[in-house]
């Protein structure tokens, strides 16, 4: 009888195995042409509601995984307004579940969000929608996109499924899906004409992954692999080089390794009491929340000399930093608070001096300027 | 499984001998049964609800689950349709906080701690009841006694008369594929002896219609959908045997398997849905009550129960390995309850009852194998003095935890004390209880998520039961109004380290303050009958941690406002039944803002039914029911995400023999 069954269990492993083989190829390969053009949107709200000269910031916020509560807020600096989910109101419709991700290219604003398979493509002056991608594989199943790259009309998305796809901006279609070799890729930047991207691993706790894929974005094909520390997360990217933050398994100190984007050799590896770092001019913004100790820093780094100094002292309302935006020489840094309450936009000079804080949405994450 | 189906076999035949032997004495054993039911649970405590035969069949629900949603100050978290789990959540009290009872032993989950009642068939009860505090049984388990309120499903009973085979069959059909059957048989195997067999099956593809609203203004972007991956195939099969050694001893032992194999919908997304995630469920248990009364004196009853629990969840689709995630856990428990009551005078009775049981969890996702053995101690007085009723116990909890090369202890001494006075027309009980919940295996043990250093959840209870009766010459009206305070200290949360590293803390307190006010009524002149049955609930629970963001603010999903009507109303064959209920205004998450709040929603039903006699040989009468449940197709959910079941209807046919 168990010899029986041992048959059968392999046969079946067999076919399972050959379905998968099967079905792997067809995702390499073609998928629908449905699939890969952008779905119109149309905004059916009140769609003037930022007007034509405000002045201010976009705060994205991810919400809550499951509550489907991801938000895009406008903050008008000069009458001090603040719009909670002004997307709902311009548009009449949710963003979506764990909007992870938001860059701007041209007019537009590309929001990846990761529970809905969507990158969504948003109009930068108005907030009104234009167009939305399904990130999903052949079988419909969905890719879980994480974070955006724009290069030479091209907008280049990492995914959970250890993939990253390729939007033509131009035409507005899924121009290509590439494999990374890693596991759950999540930060991605260009660098020399290549991508580099984080294969963390990091749902696969304990075992994470430790690589970094490095991608011509011209031929959209994989050039190497690289190997950094465990759990890698986020890659900036300062002259010819990259700079990978790994996270380890959260209760070791990150570790931040410098890789030629050259010859891609990795040149040195420090440990950091870093959780988001952020490049701006010669500095490596960053903080550091330790979750056992409570205690928080907020920190740069000159990148040339590699000293390290406070950047600026914790505001009393800074509970659980989250993520660094910079522009404008502004430093936007995102505070979740318990991750399940609203959210703070802390925004500094860069002399680390407070100009403003303000209450956002449930779990802010990025900031773009009007 | 084969084993099973060869009991099964074993069974029937047993049942088929039985019903060829004529030498019984009927009239004779219905009394030795009934005296020796005189331990039993009598559905009293200091508070509490009751949902009789009646009230069940008006109510009309697949599961138990459903069916609770309709006693007094309890609140069901449902996950929607017949496959969502179904917990129920007593004033305010989580759900860990409920000791539920099967034909009065104790089920057990000492894994996630929360008793999932949509396992639960209500076919096979034949009530079902709330009690706040604890149940004022003569010889109550001790682990009913450890936990802040009790709900006891009641099995069905054989009403033998002079037969010896008795039974009867279900079959219904109801929209969007429900099918489901079930069998009651009992016969009387020897005239000390009856079985009973309980069986039920349920299926449906669960691809039920409900409307996605895409923003906040509602009436603009909006959609039909149709639930998918939402299917159910469960049975249960059920044998319990009575046997009475004399009119001060008997045996009452039960054999238990349920299967069910679901699919899980997740969280309705707004522009993707593919879940293929699933959850198989296996439990068997076999459970024996012996009592033994001697002189009126002195009682002594024994609980053995042993339980084998199986759960598989897998969601392919999950990116952290290649072949997605797929978790089984077995769960294993040895159970034995010792009780005895000595009545010291007419007036005083003393009771000592200690419960032992010894669990473990086996599991792929568990670095170890958590083993607990417990032991649960309790001394009860109840002393009457003319109207008044004084019960006082105090209960003594020790659990010892081994995980790996750890070993952990915790012991509480748990104190109870309760007054009532009584006279014909007013009934009176205030009652104080303190208690403690174990952390559960989950919480202290999963990976990544459970935190060993996790302290037992505290809560005190105070509560002020007032029970009017009024009877008239047809008509007899019972209002009641119950306030009560709860205080909950330490409570055991799940709280973020960062977003995808969440951790199981001690947090903070709640107090959760409120009022459930119920009117039962019952109005009888042949032919016509009439009964009603409302509850009102008027809750307030409040974070009273002065370092949480949300001090002061009301906690995630506690409606202030929750309110149930259950009416019968029969003329001669013809029965009608009518439920309501109501759920307030709450919010998902712990912060009071808009975008958290989840709307009120009533849910009406109603059901006619007609009975025929049939005085044939083998069959005894026919039952014909047609319900329309949610007839107002309100769609709400109880679970942000989680769209309920709009209008549907079924159509039952019973046939009793």
């Amino acid at each position: 009888m168990k010899r029986k069954i041992s048959k059968i269990t392999s046969f079946l492993l067999f076919i399972a195995t050959v379905f998968v083989m099967f079905s792997c190829d067809r995702e390499e390969g073609k998928t629908e042409e449905s699939s890969l053009a952008a779905i119109d949107e149309t905004p059916k709200g009140n769609v003037n509601l930022i007007s034509e000269n405000a002045q201010g910031i976009y705060v994205l916020c991810e919400g809550l995984y499951g509550h489907f509560n991801s938000a895009l807020d406008f903050y008008d600096t000069q009458t001090k307004t603040y719009i909670q989910d002004a997307f709902n109101q311009i548009n009449a419709i949710g963003l979506g579940g764990t909007a992870n991700d938001m860059i701007r290219v041209g007019d537009w604003l590309f929001i990846v969000v990761t529970d809905d398979a969507m990158v969504r493509v948003v109009n930068s002056k108005n907030m009104n929608v234009y167009k939305r991608f399904q990130i999903v594989n052949s079988q419909g199943v969905n890719r879980q996109p994480r974070h955006l790259v724009h290069y030479n009309g091209n907008v280049f998305v990492s995914c959970f499924d250890g993939t990253v796809v390729k939007i033509n901006v131009n035409t507005m279609k899924i121009d290509g899906v590439l494999s990374t070799q890693g596991r759950n890729p999540e930060g991605i930047a260009i660098n020399n004409g290549k991508l580099f991207v984080a294969n963390s691993g990091g749902l696969g706790y304990p075992n994470y992954d430790k690589t970094v894929s490095v991608i011509d974005a011209a031929t959209f094909t994989l050039e190497k692999v690289i190997e950094v520390g465990e759990n890698p997360t986020q890659i900036q990217v300062f002259g010819n080089y990259v700079y990978v933050l790994s996270m380890r398994d959260y209760s070791k100190f990150p570790l931040l390794t410098k890789i030629s984007a050259t010859n891609y050799d990795v040149m040195d590896t420090m440990s950091i009491k870093a959780t988001e770092i952020k490049v701006y001019g010669n500095y490596l913004y960053y903080f550091y929340k330790d979750y056992s100790q409570n205690e928080i820093s907020l920190s740069k780094m000159n990148l040339t000399t590699m000293q390290q100094e406070t950047f600026a002292d914790v505001p009393k309302k800074m509970k659980m930093p989250y993520k660094i935006s910079i522009t404008d020489d502004i430093v936007y840094i995102t505070d979740a608070n318990d991750y399940t309450t609203s959210g703070i936009v802390f925004a500094f000079d860069l002399n680390g001096v407070l100009q403003y804080q303000i209450k956002t949405s449930l779990n802010p994450n990025t900031v773009i300027v009007r | 499984m084969k084993k099973i189906s060869s009991y099964i076999i074993f069974l029937l035949c047993n049942l088929f001998v039985a019903a060829q032997d004529t030498v019984v004495s009927a009239k004779m054993l219905d009394t030795v049964i009934v005296r020796g039911e005189s331990i039993k649970i009598k559905e009293k405590a200091p508070s509490g609800d009751n949902l009789d035969s009646k009230d069940l069949q008006i109510i009309n629900t697949q599961n138990v689950g459903d069916a609770a949603k309709f006693l007094s100050g309890v609140l069901v978290r449902d996950y929607g349709g017949l496959g969502g789990v179904k917990t129920v959540s007593v004033r305010g009290l989580s759900s860990n906080h409920t000791s539920v009872l099967y034909d009065g032993v104790n089920i057990f989950d000492n894994q996630s701690g929360q008793i999932d009642l949509s396992k639960y068939s209500l076919a096979s009860a034949s009530t079902l009841s709330l009690a706040n505090a604890q149940f004022e049984t003569d010889l109550p388990t001790a682990t009913s006694l450890a936990f802040s309120s009790s709900i006891n499903i009641q099995t069905r009973r054989p009403q033998m008369g002079d037969k010896k085979l008795k039974g009867d069959l279900s079959l219904g059909y109801g929209s969007f594929n429900v099918f489901n059957g079930d069998l009651f048989l009992a016969s009387r195997v020897s005239n000390k002896d009856i079985v009973t067999l309980l069986a039920d099956i349920t299926n449906t593809d669960g691809k039920y219609p409900y409307r996605i609203y895409y923003g906040a203004n509602q009436q603009l972007s909006t959609e039909k959908r149709i639930r998918q991956n939402n299917d159910l195939f469960s049975y249960h099969l059920e044998s319990n045997w009575f046997h009475t050694f004399s009119a001060n001893r008997n045996l009452k032992a039960k054999a238990y398997y349920y299967y069910s194999n679901r699919g899980l919908p997740s969280n309705v997304n707004l522009y993707y849905q593919n879940s293929k995630q699933r959850l198989w469920n296996k439990n068997f248990f076999a459970q024996t009550v012996y009592s033994y009364s001697y002189k009126d004196r002195l009682f002594y009853k024994n609980n053995l129960k042993v339980d084998y629990s199986y759960t598989r969840y897998i969601d392919p689709y999950y990116r952290g390995s290649v072949n997605g995630q797929d978790d089984e856990y077995t769960q294993k428990l040895a159970y034995m309850n010792n009780s005895v009551g000595v009545k010291m005078t007419d007036d005083m009775l003393f009771t000592v009852t200690q419960d032992m049981s010894f669990s473990n969890l086996n599991s792929n996702s568990l670095e170890a194998v958590p083993n607990r053995f417990s032991l649960i101690t309790a001394a009860v007085i109840n002393y009457k003095y003319e109207n008044i009723d004084f019960t006082a116990d105090v209960v003594g909890s020790q659990h010892y935890d081994f995980f790996g090369d750890t070993n952990r202890d915790y012991h509480h001494l748990s104190p109870f004390a309760s007054i009532r006075y009584e006279n014909g027309s007013y009934t009176g009980t205030l009652f104080y209880k303190n208690i403690f919940r174990m952390p559960t295996f989950n919480e202290l043990y999963y990976m990544r998520m459970g935190n060993r250093d996790l302290r037992p959840e505290k809560t005190n209870q105070i509560s002020w039961a007032n029970v009017f009766t009024f009877d008239f010459k047809n008509l007899t009206i019972q209002p009641e109004i119950d306030i009560y305070y709860n205080i909950v200290k330490d409570k055991i949360v799940a709280i973020p380290k960062n977003i995808f590293l969440w951790t199981m803390i001690n947090y903070g307190r709640a107090d959760i303050y409120g009022a459930d006010i119920k009117i039962n009524a019952k109005y009888c002149l042949t032919p016509v009958n009439l009964s009603l049955k409302l509850n009102y609930s008027l809750q307030t629970s409040i974070d009273q941690d002065k370092t949480s963001p949300t001090y002061k603010q009301h906690l995630p999903y506690m409606p202030a406002n929750i309110g149930s009507v259950v009416f019968g109303a029969d003329y001669k064959k013809l029965n009608f039944g009518l439920t309501c209920l109501y759920v307030g205004e709450r919010y998902s998450l712990q912060e009071n803002i808009p975008q958290n709040l989840l709307k009120s929603y009533v849910d009406i039903s109603a059901n006619i039914s007609y009975d025929m006699d049939l005085k044939s040989k083998y069959i005894n009468r026919l039952k014909l029911m047609l319900a329309c449940n949610n007839i107002t197709d309100k769609q709400y959910e109880v679970v942000r995400a989680y769209p309920m079941i709009g209008r549907n209807f079924n159509f039952k046919l019973q046939i009793y023999f």
